[in-house]
């Protein structure tokens, strides 16, 4: 299964993360996925509101590995093959080397050595 | 007599109906607002995604209004997200050429929006357009 992505040069990998998580529970649940969204493996802490689903995606829950194409900004397009069950944040963040992810991984500190 | 009487009550009805009328003028001057919402360019980090006949649009923003569809123009590739109140913001990226094929089609987009780590889902309508 192959996602294509196509992105803002600024954006994080938990946005594109979160995204995924979305498209892996629309996959896996057919026309009526929002019916289900919420028991989605990527999808936790779902409730439904008075304008749509709130939820936080589970980076863990990928339910089937999946390659992502990304396009950034102007871009040539590299492949991410996400594994299920892997960080999808994590795994997109070493694909695009200045994205951010919410936590700080080893080694990232850019600010000047004293 | 009756007359006087018929006089009275057709003066009373003209006074009725015309302050009748002047409340709904002043009703209609109340309904008259500005459009809620973002309005114009929204620059914030935005995502399109395509799966088959699936599409999402990601963009890292927390709406004050709700989000009601999302329109594409054939002409200009432009993509906006019309909210319930009236404003329309321009989403900072074009539909692509290479997925014609798919948005030429597409019905549904799951619109995910929020800058944390919540994010709220809607699936709402996509319309195509040409600009006039």
């Amino acid at each position: 299964m192959t996602i294509t992505a196509y992105t803002t040069q600024n954006i994080s990998a938990d946005n594109l993360a979160a995204a995924v998580a979305v498209m892996d529970a629309m996959r896996t649940g057919g026309d009526d996925f929002t019916a289900g969204f919420g028991s989605h493996s990527a999808i936790e802490n779902a409730e439904n509101k008075q304008d749509g689903i709130a939820f936080t995606a589970n980076m863990s829950g990928l339910s089937a590995d999946t390659d992502v194409e990304i396009y950034r900004g102007k871009s040539h397009g590299v492949t991410v093959q996400l594994t299920a069950g892997e960080k999808m944040n994590d795994k997109l963040a070493e694909a695009m080397p200045t994205a951010q992810t919410s936590k700080p991984t080893a080694g990232s500190d850019l600010s000047p050595k004293k | 007599m009756l007359k006087d009487l018929l006089t009275k009550l057709v003066y009373k009805l003209c006074i009725w109906r015309k302050a009748e009328d002047d409340d709904s003028s002043f009703v209609a001057d109340e309904e008259v607002k500005s459009p809620k919402g973002v309005n114009g360019l929204l620059d914030v980090e935005t995502a399109l995604l395509f799966e088959d006949s699936r599409v999402i649009l990601m963009v890292d923003y927390d709406f004050s209004d709700v989000p009601s569809w999302i329109e594409g123009d054939t002409e200009t590739k432009s993509i906006s997200i019309v909210q319930m109140g009236g404003a329309v913001a321009n989403v900072k990226m074009t539909l692509p050429e290479q997925e014609k094929e798919r948005w030429q089609n597409l019905k549904r987009v799951a619109l995910v929006s929020g800058t944390g780590s919540q994010k709220l889902m809607h699936y709402v309508s996509f319309t195509l357009h040409k600009a006039a």
